[in-house]
């Protein structure tokens, strides 16, 4: 029947992806917004190769930032049913092995969950294009649309904060050097939320520099 | 996957009390609701005055200042450092902060929902006790009377407090146990048993679990009879099963076991039960040498002791007796009791045979009645490590023609009262002020002329003599002499009113420091040091004041500065509580003491704060706060705001 058949064409989009799609479109932050106003969601992925088109998610961890501060109750951490096979590489930097076991949630209810929290937060991570790559090529398979959010990396910050330095060395920015030049403590490097706290930390130590420098407001830091 | 970053926080919070004190699930719970903040160096965290929010804060890194603002200036209240809870008024009352709190550097703070806080404080009483006993607004009920002096108030604690002198004593020794396994023959077992050198063997079976145990006794009875072959398995004649007992036991435990059941031999295993392996035996033979370092087998040996060298080695076992006592927490009253006895009859005894030698060698029998007097902590009963001599002798009058030779018989002997104590392990006075000292081996009528002059002329030394002769007290001849010299000085403080003053002033000179920060030591100004004179800075503060108020209060026979503070307790109700809390925080610092000088075989009195876990911390730098109370009690007391 016709009826029915526009009814599954719509539920083709699922519920959760609609929602973010309305509050997303009716949000935006002022451009004077302070930075101590906005919402952050600071995420970072596990996935078994280096190529977007293709990489599987194997975990993420993704952590609210606001009022400068990290809020531990506003995260979420899954991980993934993996697929059948994986980059042994991989399995020894990460620890996650092929085959389902517990904890580990389909890819729909890990990015469902996920852009829940991210909401209609700035997205940030540490090179976080690739992390969006991947997430935005499943988000497509399953909803068809991709995450539409402002977006920072914390490379680009710590950039920023170095100047115009006519030449930079790629290896300069990596998180454990940068957590090492920010005197942050690493733990748990390499699972997903491991990374993502301390991304988050490195946010706020990056966005205090910032704005002794003059960056005071949305606009400033997103210029 | 869960909260990972929550086990994180978990991870650090679970290292700090009160968290410390709260199961895993709880501390999960609270750990998940945390907000991470981060503070840039200068940043305000909360302001005084202001109406508290929704959090108490805990320094993950960096350090945090708390600051009170009077009359314009900013006077610095206490330092935050790695694990420090600040800023838990809202939990307290519903008032405003009492102080802000700045940032000092970058620092990242937990802040910690009070609403998930909140329910625990009715559900788990410890919490709220610590917090409570921590944080008070007022100084007040800061220790709960069921804590009084304990430094290790994270740890459990089984103990009663009324045990007999022995049965307190943990056994430590527990020797790894010789064992065979069943089947194993009579033959070899013996053979075993003869390398080892012990008088039983613990059969076990493949677990090692203890299935019997076959003694001498039982060799002798069915062995060497020839009623049993050796050649045949050590089951046929191992006493069957075992009783066993559990590895936390003390002296009396395993006595009351042994009489009980008519045994020798008690088995260790994990459990207490013989379904889990055995870790040692106990045997009747070591009840007997723990039994040996009780006091009244030291008093007893002292008593009959023949040559220093003796007396040497039982102060050493009153030594390890002490250091047993100190960790298993026994109340420092009782400990201070027990050495400072153990102390007396070793003086009395040393003293003793000193006039033996001096009979000895021709010089004869004291010419006159005579009195040695203790001064300083040993005078107090607070010497719990072997520390100075502090001492004095004091005889009967005598005609002026008679005094020089009844002088130089007592320079003689107390110059050999002093050696021998030397040879105890009583290191001599460095300024002097032993009985061999000309200056304090006088007359009963010098004495009094002394200490009179002393209250007449308070020089800064007289100040300084005074706070040392006072706390005298008689060890050892007859004791009238020193009652007459203290009747005289209660007499004399009546015409003396600016002795009393002056000792008030010097009472209050040496203020105890802020807190502890990291590995120094913080003082009010803010300064930081990396020792702490825990003598200095801490205890004598407490025991000058201790006594100017009983000898303002004329209470007589009383050194003791904890029992100075409970006798002041009991004359003023109205103080009650500042006096009860000043006597738990010298027990506090003897206690310390004690542990430092043990640990690292001196007096105690230095140390680095870095030795110091954060809960040992915590504990002293709250001890800290009655001194500050007691001093301002003292300045008010006796007008010193206008002579300071």
């Amino acid at each position: 029947m016709r009826w029915k058949f526009w009814q599954t064409e719509k539920s083709a989009v699922p519920a959760w992806w609609q929602t973010y799609q309305r509050e997303l479109a009716m949000f935006s932050y002022a451009p004077e917004t302070a930075l101590g106003e906005l919402r952050f969601v600071v995420l970072d992925t596990e996935t078994n190769g280096l190529n977007p088109r293709n990489a599987a998610l194997l975990s993420i961890g993704a952590i609210t930032v606001k009022d400068w501060s990290i809020h531990v109750a506003e995260q979420y951490a899954t991980r993934l049913e993996p697929p059948h096979s994986l980059d042994p590489e991989a399995i020894k930097i990460h620890g996650i092995l092929p085959g389902p076991s517990s904890g580990q949630v389909d890819s729909e209810s890990a990015l469902a969950a996920l852009v829940s929290l991210v909401g209609t937060a700035i997205i940030v991570g540490h090179h976080v294009r690739f992390d969006l790559a991947v997430i935005n090529r499943e988000l497509r398979r399953l909803t068809g649309g991709t995450l539409r959010n402002p977006t920072l990396d914390t490379i680009d910050l710590a950039r920023r904060l170095k100047g115009n330095t006519p030449y930079s060395n790629p290896g300069d920015y990596t998180l454990d050097k940068l957590a090492e030049e920010y005197q942050l403590r690493p733990a748990d490097r390499h699972t997903a939320p491991g990374d993502a706290f301390l991304t988050g930390l490195l946010l706020l130590k990056l966005l205090r520099r910032l704005e002794d420098r003059g960056v005071k407001t949305y606009r400033d830091l997103m210029r | 996957m869960g909260n990972t970053i929550a086990v994180r926080i978990y991870d650090f919070l679970k290292a700090y009390p009160p968290f410390s004190l709260l199961p895993e699930d709880q501390l999960m719970a609270v750990s998940g609701g945390v907000v991470v903040q981060y503070r840039q160096p200068g940043e305000t965290i909360f302001s005084q005055g202001e109406h508290p929010e929704a959090h108490i804060y805990v320094v993950r890194e960096g350090a945090v200042h708390l600051l009170r603002e009077e009359n314009g200036t900013q006077i610095l209240i206490d330092t935050c450092d790695e694990g420090d809870l600040f800023g838990i008024r809202p939990l307290l009352a519903e008032e405003p902060y009492a102080f802000t709190a700045v940032s000092q550097e970058e620092s990242l703070i937990y802040a910690i929902p009070i609403a998930s806080f909140t329910p625990l404080l009715e559900e788990f009483p410890k919490v709220a006790y610590y917090l409570a006993t921590h944080f008070a607004a007022g100084a007040h009920q800061r220790f709960a009377k069921a804590y009084h002096g304990r430094l290790f108030l994270d740890q459990d604690h089984h103990f009663d407090n009324k045990f007999q002198l022995v049965e307190v004593q943990g056994i430590e020794q527990c020797k790894v146990p010789v064992t065979c396994q069943s089947g194993t023959l009579i033959r070899d077992a013996a053979r075993e048993m003869s390398i080892q050198e012990v008088g039983s063997i613990i059969i076990v079976d493949e677990d090692h679990h203890p299935v019997g145990i076959v003694t001498d006794k039982d060799l002798r009875k069915h062995v060497a009879t020839g009623k049993v072959t050796p050649e045949v398995p050590v089951d046929a004649i191992m006493s069957s099963p075992v009783r066993c007992i559990q590895p936390q036991l003390t002296v009396a435990d395993v006595q009351m076991e042994m009489v009980q059941r008519r045994i020798h031999h008690l088995v260790i295993t994990q459990d207490g039960t013989d379904q889990s392996p055995a870790i040692g035996v106990i045997t009747e033979h070591d009840l007997l040498v723990v039994q040996g370092n009780n006091p009244a087998v030291l008093i007893r040996e002292i008593k009959r002791a023949q040559t220093p060298q003796a007396l040497v080695r039982i102060r050493e076992r009153a030594e390890e007796l002490l250091r047993k006592y100190i960790y298993q927490e026994v109340a420092i009253g009782f400990i201070s009791s027990v050495i400072t006895e153990v102390n007396d009859v070793l003086m009395a005894r040393v003293i003793a045979l000193c006039e033996q030698e001096m009979i000895r060698e021709g010089q004869g029998p004291a010419p006159v009645r005579y009195c040695w007097l203790a001064l300083g902590s040993e005078g107090r009963g607070e010497q719990l490590l072997r520390t100075d001599q502090d001492n004095c002798l004091v005889f009967e009058d005598v005609p002026t023609d008679d005094y020089p030779r009844v002088k130089e018989y007592f320079l003689a002997l107390a110059t050999k009262i002093n050696t021998y104590l030397e040879a105890c392990g009583f290191a001599y006075c460095p300024a002097e002020m032993m009985g061999r000292n000309p200056d304090w081996c006088l007359s009963l009528s010098q004495w009094k002329d002394q200490f009179t002059r002393w209250m007449t002329s308070p020089t800064p030394e007289a100040v300084m003599f005074s706070t040392i002769f006072f706390d005298y007290r008689s060890l050892y001849g007859w004791q009238a002499l020193a009652d007459e010299l203290t009747e005289h000085i209660f007499n004399q403080l009546d015409h003396h009113e600016l002795f009393l003053i002056l000792l008030a002033k010097d009472a209050v000179q040496t203020a105890p420091p802020l807190t502890f920060f990291r590995n120094f030591v913080v003082e009010r100004s803010g300064e930081h040091k990396d020792a702490f004179d825990i003598k200095s800075r801490a205890m004598l503060p407490l025991a000058d004041a201790a006594r100017l108020l009983v000898l303002q209060a004329k209470v007589g026979h009383t050194n003791n500065t904890i029992e100075r503070f409970e006798k002041m307790a009991e004359r003023e109700p109205a103080n009650r509580e500042l006096y009860e809390e000043a006597a738990r925080a010298y027990e506090v610092f003897m206690r310390y003491r004690t542990l430092q000088g043990l640990k690292n075989q001196d007096s105690g009195r230095f140390f680095n704060p870095a030795e110091l876990t954060k809960m040992e911390r915590l504990h002293l730098r709250n001890s800290f706060q009655p001194i500050n109370e007691l001093q301002n009690l003292i300045i008010t007391r006796f007008q010193l705001a206008r002579i300071l």
